[in-house]
């Protein structure tokens, strides 16, 4: 099942953005599933976290949300990113490029 | 969500609920779809895709905050707007049709034009919880669904609730109990429905 990706610095925001970032149209199943996919495995979102936070990024218009018909037809609400929901994920990338390199440098200082 | 629904879910509390209620449902009928491919029973496929959601009410009352905090500022937006344009009296006449959450669901009550009760075909007893044991709490479960045609509940609501653990056991073993439909001339439609549950200790 692997380590559940909570929003830690805005953690799961980034997954969410990253993995819309190509403009495709994705139901939360379907999100949830590639980010663990892309992660061999070791990202596990969380159900009870992903769908709150699909709602806030869609209320802060970071992505859109609207019904269709799933592959299996039935209803399903889809999410896309939107202009602004871009000009955050390049915003959290920058953020966690740095986060990373600090905590580098001090586990090579310790 | 397009501003339009906004505005409309602004007036209509029971379409945010349904829309929740759907995507949440969606989600879980995936994942049973997938536990099944990877050839677990039915009961079992079911059993671990509501464990891995976890917590559905928590996960759906969290969703409804994001949505209710915004609904609020576009409410007292779209509440100014009208009346700076309509004034007051036109805002009333439009406010108090749309504010009947009867209309935005679809839905028929017992005895409405004919509709018969839905009959409860398979029930699965809701479980106590540990810490429910332990603090000793008995009592009921009052909650609202609406019976679909396909013999499931959806939408459920619970009215009176005893115990966060309990009300959670509830819902879910609701969620697994199949009903005959409720029909109206003869077709099955779908059905408000009040279920009691009572948890008893001996």
């Amino acid at each position: 099942m692997g380590k559940s990706a909570d929003n830690l610095l805005g953690t799961l925001d980034l997954l969410v953005l990253r993995t819309l970032s190509a403009g495709e149209r994705l139901h939360g199943y379907s999100i949830a599933e590639r980010i663990h996919q892309r992660s061999e495995d070791v990202l596990r979102v969380e159900e009870g976290s992903l769908y709150p936070a699909l709602h806030r990024m869609d209320e802060a218009r970071w992505i859109k949300s609207s019904w269709g018909l799933s592959d299996n037809n039935r209803r399903a609400r889809y999410y896309e990113i939107t202009k602004a929901g871009r000009r955050r994920l390049a915003r959290l990338e920058q953020d966690w490029a740095r986060h990373v390199a600090a905590v580098t440098r001090v586990i090579k200082l310790a | 969500m397009s501003l339009l629904s906004r505005l409309l879910n602004v007036f209509r509390p029971n379409e945010l609920e349904r829309e929740l209620d759907d995507e949440v449902r969606f989600h879980l009928d995936q994942q049973i779809a997938r536990n099944l491919r990877q050839g677990m029973d039915e009961g079992e496929a079911t059993a671990a895709a509501r464990r891995q959601f976890g917590d559905v009410i928590r996960t759906k009352r969290e969703m409804r905050e994001v949505r209710m905090m915004n609904r609020k500022v576009v409410g007292a937006f779209a509440l100014g707007v009208t009346i700076g344009a309509l004034g007051v009296a036109l805002l009333w006449s439009r406010a108090r049709p749309t504010a009947q959450p009867m209309q935005a669901q679809q839905f028929y009550r017992v005895g409405q034009e004919g509709v018969s009760m839905p009959k409860l075909l398979h029930e699965v007893k809701p479980k106590y919880t540990p810490e429910a044991m332990q603090a000793k709490v008995a009592g009921t479960v009052i909650m609202e669904c609406i019976v679909q045609p396909t013999g499931v509940c959806e939408d459920v609501y619970v009215t009176k609730p005893l115990d966060p653990g309990l009300d959670r056991e509830a819902v879910n073993s609701l969620h697994s109990w199949r009903f005959q439909p409720g029909e109206r001339l003869g077709k099955p439609v779908p059905v408000l429905v009040t279920i009691q549950m009572s948890f008893t200790l001996r």
